[in-house]
């Protein structure tokens, strides 16, 4: 009898367990900003670091977009780079010369047909003034935890 | 035998019991996540739009260059080194003593300081602001970015070589950068660029003067780029300080200025998206009219 309780209780443990592994890889995808950006910078070489973002990504029933304007200076030389590696869900990552409501705007850059697994990615850029980064969220299920990227910037 | 099986029990019931309580504390981890998840959102809420909705919403997030890009830029365009241009020593004093923007500000007018004396091999001078810098830091919570890595021992040694002294510049905004956002703190960085960006321009406006290099005009003009792109940062951070609001009507006041150049307005009546400082013929009076106001500015700011 007490054979079988603690065998019940053991199959009890196990589901137990297992619930809670489920639980803990449900929580936050990882987010260590400083090992991403420290992947990020290995990437910017030979480039000098000048700046970078670290940007917190839910995800919702609808598709959302995030830009971020940088401004550059038209005689020098830059690399832009983004790390997805803590995104439990893949965005598309896209580079523009103007803003997203400049009807003259055009694609620089785009992670849109890039490897599903790919998760760095690097864009050199010269003779602009600005760049505009669009962050483009699929839609999805908003109870999916959201996660973050980093994007660098470094100059020659 | 059954006095085993009751410790297995008694053991299983344990296990049972630490996962129950293990489920109970991530579940209530799962909560402090959504607070801090719900910061995080707060943060970035403004700058979220879904794609239907694009004329009403504040979409956009405002990237700022490094005090030292600012400064390597201005090099290149030929500005010279002038002694007693930059922001003095002993003002360090007023600004610990002074509020969190005095102190942010008064800091980042260092380090375009520092990074003018290093991009002109003052090398005893580059030491001062550098110590000063380090100094300043510490009363903003930045001392891990100035102080570790071995980073006072390496600009000491390396101070004669332009590069390594770049790079450990480069490293130190970095660990800089880091430190802000794990701490929630990136409108400090606004603010320090803020005050890092007018004392540049402080510096390229007043060896203008003195030189009158076209290539130096310019590059001024082409910084108004920037410009734009402090005053958003600021708006959106206008809450966190009274004096961020005061910073942010001198940023627009020194923008109506350069928005009410004769060739500013011209180009941007045909393309208001993209000005080529190439093609702007800026007047003395206009440019005079730019230096006053960026030295009014300045010298505020220094005040503390």
């Amino acid at each position: 009898m007490d054979k079988m309780i603690f065998t019940k209780l053991l199959k009890l443990t196990t589901v137990f367990a297992l619930l809670f592994s489920v639980f803990a890889f449900q929580g936050d995808a990882p987010c260590d900003a400083k090992a991403l950006k420290d992947k990020a910078k290995k990437q910017l070489e030979p480039y000098t670091y000048d700046m970078s973002k670290l940007t917190h990504i839910t995800y919702k029933p609808q598709a959302w977009l995030k830009e971020i304007e940088v401004p550059l200076f038209i005689g020098e030389k830059y690399r832009l780079v983004f790390n997805t590696e803590a995104l439990p869900k893949q965005i598309v990552i896209s580079i523009y010369n103007r803003d997203k409501d400049s009807k003259k705007r055009k694609l620089l850059f785009t992670t849109k047909d890039a490897a599903a697994d790919k998760r760095e990615f690097a864009f050199d850029i010269a003779m602009a003034r600005k760049a505009f980064i669009d962050y483009e969220m699929p839609a999805g299920d908003s109870t999916i935890d959201g996660g973050c990227l980093v994007f660098m910037m470094g100059y020659k | 035998m059954k006095i085993n099986l009751g410790m297995k029990k008694i053991s299983s019931y344990s296990v049972l019991f630490g996962f129950g309580a293990l489920l109970l504390i991530t579940s209530c981890g799962g909560g402090t996540g959504e607070v801090e998840k719900k910061d995080e959102i707060k943060d970035t809420v403004v700058a979220e739009m879904p794609k239907a909705s694009s004329e009403s919403d504040e979409a956009n997030l405002y990237a700022l260059p490094s005090p030292m890009q600012i400064a390597t830029i201005l090099k290149k365009a030929g500005l010279k080194y002038y002694t007693g241009l930059t922001n003095p020593l002993d003002n360090a004093d007023k600004y610990k003593a002074g509020n969190l923007v005095a102190k942010t500000l008064g800091l980042g007018t260092y380090l375009s300081d520092l990074s003018y004396c290093i991009l002109n091999r003052q090398n005893q001078e580059s030491k001062n602001y550098f110590k000063t810098c380090s100094q300043l830091s510490e009363s903003i919570g930045l001392a891990k970015a100035f102080q570790d890595n071995n980073v006072p021992k390496r600009m000491e040694k390396n101070m004669t070589n332009g590069d390594s002294v770049s790079k450990i510049l480069s490293e130190i905004q970095m660990e800089s950068d880091n430190v802000l956002e794990e701490n929630k703190q990136s409108y400090i960085s606004v603010i320090a660029f803020t005050g890092a960006w007018i004392e540049s321009m402080y510096i390229g406006t007043q060896v203008h003067i003195k030189e009158k290099n076209a290539n130096v005009t310019t590059n001024i003009v082409e910084q108004m780029g920037i410009a734009e792109n402090i005053i958003k940062a600021l708006e959106v951070n206008k809450s966190k300080d009274a004096d961020v609001t005061v910073l942010l009507q001198d940023m627009n006041a020194l923008n109506d200025i350069y928005n009410n150049f004769k060739s500013v307005k011209e180009i941007k009546a045909t393309d208001p998206d993209v000005i080529d400082p190439a093609k702007l013929t800026i007047s003395v009076a206009e440019l005079d009219g730019f230096t006053k106001k960026v030295e009014e500015i300045r010298n505020r700011i220094i005040k503390g």
